[in-house]
């Protein structure tokens, strides 16, 4: 069997290659038309000579048919893709491309813009500047055969030593995922899909290839539109909506949900943080014809791990307001583990573990971290999640923060780590500290840093860190301290500091 | 306090909660630029509806018409009429 990620949709341009598969920025692109794109690319990559294949393929795009082509290409090709979001400052582009030493990267007019001189000078492979600079269609070439346990994609996240982790994702995992959600959803081609998530976050796995998996066509939402998507889902008559919550939450309270106002949903797919409860309803309203599911996911588990269904009564996690995280999906199981990786019981509290054909090969180029996230326990690969919750006697999961340093800011995830690593460069001094603030129903909107460097600007601070980190990592406060406070273990105690920033914002009202 | 003036002082507030008191322009973007996050804009979204009674749910809108002092002047030009 063929496990190329190309293959479904190269499948549905020979049966109904006339139907749309793509609709970006006022193209309409069919089957037929882009998997006859897919294979240009992936026959332009094939002349690059590179003896490195299966190599990576870097997509420097966004929102764009150079974006989707680049990605089906790169697949098409035997390569595994990379998705690179042209936002990112160009020394961690530059940092990331160094990483992935990439066969060949394809970029759109956004990817250009972010082309530095800088970033080219870390990039020593062939640039796709544009789409007609391909070879002619062949229409006997077939996307190149890959093994289940083979590279399908490379993502990114945030790492606490303030290099980033590059998710090794085989096409296996991929391939259950969207079998799997073709079971659970019924998909068929006359669904129309969402694409609210950038290439870079691993929900637009689950977007584009559920779509091309299902016959259906993708719609990615322009990016002027994520706030406040009404119109769009309207008017493009979307049946899936996937994105995080955020866009609820932002939509409930500006009081942009009217009853009934999206009869052509009939799936809707929130993950990515957690889901309020009163966000939930309002959007079920809005959505009278769709299942409101509250999906709970990991990069290192291929996009989708767990499902809680809005029901009537719904199941929320008490005292946070916030929907449960529900059961695991079909092909997963999970577990509760304690510190060794012991199973608990079922209302103790531990770190959520996940097992099943999603789990990742690791991360690229760090077998020790590796070895301490994904253990294998009675010969089964495990993924230690991190995540902190308990288990009911009926089943359900809830989740109540994490077990790490890490954080999501805004939906992004980010390990504090990480910026104190880079802070603590710029200061030259290791008594820094970060932390997510301020926290908004369980989702913090930024970060705040201290540092004990006198006389050092906050926005200069400010300024080198943007060079270094994504934007939604950026600090919003940089505090001077004379000394951080320790907790009784001697680590920073950062519940102190935030209670700190919380204290002085209620003095500024 | 005419309805620029109201806006831009609107504007200054949210940015200084963010911690970013850098000056702007009247077309200086500030929501695209990702000066002003989603929770901002929400704040600027519910003061717009309740003081010029523009009704989002109906209208819908992007990114852009909120971008800057002038594409919001512009707004609420476009609801209301020309601004006093």
């Amino acid at each position: 069997m063929n496990y190329n990620l190309a293959s479904p949709l190269f499948g549905h341009s020979l049966t109904q290659g006339t139907r749309l598969a793509l609709s970006v920025a006022g193209q309409e692109v069919s089957y037929a038309a882009l998997a006859a794109l897919a294979q240009r690319v992936a026959g332009w990559i094939g002349r690059q000579g590179t003896s490195r294949a299966p190599g990576f393929v870097g997509i420097l795009a966004s929102r764009s048919v150079e974006a989707y082509a680049g990605v089906l290409g790169a697949c098409w090709s035997g390569n595994a893709y990379v998705p690179l979001n042209p936002e990112l400052p160009e020394e961690r582009l530059a940092q990331l491309l160094g990483i992935i030493q990439p066969v060949a990267v394809i970029v759109d007019d956004t990817g250009r813009h972010a082309l530095s001189a800088r970033v080219r000078n870390a990039v020593s492979a062939p640039i796709l500047n544009s789409l007609d600079e391909l070879p002619a269609f062949a229409p006997h070439d077939r996307p190149r055969r890959v093994g289940a346990e083979d590279v399908g994609y490379m993502i990114f996240t945030s790492g606490s030593t303030g290099i980033p982790k590059g998710v090794l994702v085989p096409n296996r995992a991929v391939h259950h995922l969207v079998n799997m959600l073709q079971d659970v959803y019924g998909f068929g081609p006359e669904d129309r899909f969402s694409k609210a998530y950038n290439l870079s976050f691993d929900g637009s796995v689950h977007d584009m290839f559920t779509a091309w998996n299902s016959g259906g066509s993708l719609h990615p939402v322009p990016a002027s539109q994520l706030m406040a998507p009404m119109k769009f889902i309207q008017e493009r008559k979307l049946t899936v909506w996937a994105s995080v919550p955020s866009t609820a939450v932002f939509l409930e309270r500006g009081k942009m949900l009217q009853p009934g106002a999206f009869p052509s949903l009939r799936c809707t797919i929130f993950s990515g943080e957690p889901l309020p409860l009163r966000s939930a309803l309002a959007w079920q309203k809005a959505a009278p014809n769709s299942v409101i599911d509250n999906i709970c996911g990991h990069t290192e588990c291929c996009v989708f791990s767990t499902l809680e269904r809005l029901t009537d009564p719904p199941n929320v996690t008490p005292k946070r307001g916030l929907v449960a995280i529900g059961r695991p999906l079909p092909g997963f199981t999970a577990a509760v583990f304690d510190e060794s990786c012991r199973p608990l019981g079922a209302g103790q509290e531990g770190e959520l573990a996940l097992c099943g054909p999603q789990v990742a090969l690791g991360y690229f180029q760090d077998p020790d971290r590796t070895a301490k996230r994904f253990p294998v326990i009675d010969g089964k690969v495990w993924y230690r999640t991190g995540d902190l919750v308990y288990r009911e006697e009926s089943g359900i999961y809830h989740h109540l923060g994490r077990i790490d340093d890490q954080v999501k800011i805004r939906g992004h995830r980010v390990e504090l780590g990480e910026i104190e690593a880079n802070l603590a460069e710029i200061c030259g001094s290791d008594s820094v500290a970060a932390v997510a603030w301020p926290v908004d129903h369980g989702s913090a909107r930024g970060v705040a840093v201290f540092h004990c460097v006198e006389g050092l600007p906050a926005e200069k601070v400010r300024e080198a860190l943007m060079r270094r980190v994504p934007r939604y990592a950026v600090p919003q406060q940089v505090l001077q301290l004379a000394g951080l406070p320790l907790t009784a273990n001697g680590k920073v105690d950062r519940r102190l500091l935030v209670e700190m920033l919380d204290s002085k914002a209620e003095r500024a009202k | 306090m005419n309805d620029r003036l109201i806006v831009r002082s609107l504007l200054r507030g949210l940015l200084n909660q963010t911690g970013d008191h850098d000056d702007f322009a009247d077309g200086d973007s500030l929501v695209m630029s990702g000066r002003l996050d989603s929770v901002d804009t929400l704040d600027l979204v519910v003061f717009l509806e309740e003081k010029y009674g523009i009704d989002f749910a109906e209208r819908g809108f992007e990114k852009n018409d909120l971008d800057s002092v002038d594409s919001i002047m512009s707004l609420i030009g476009t609801t209301q009429g020309p601004s006093k």
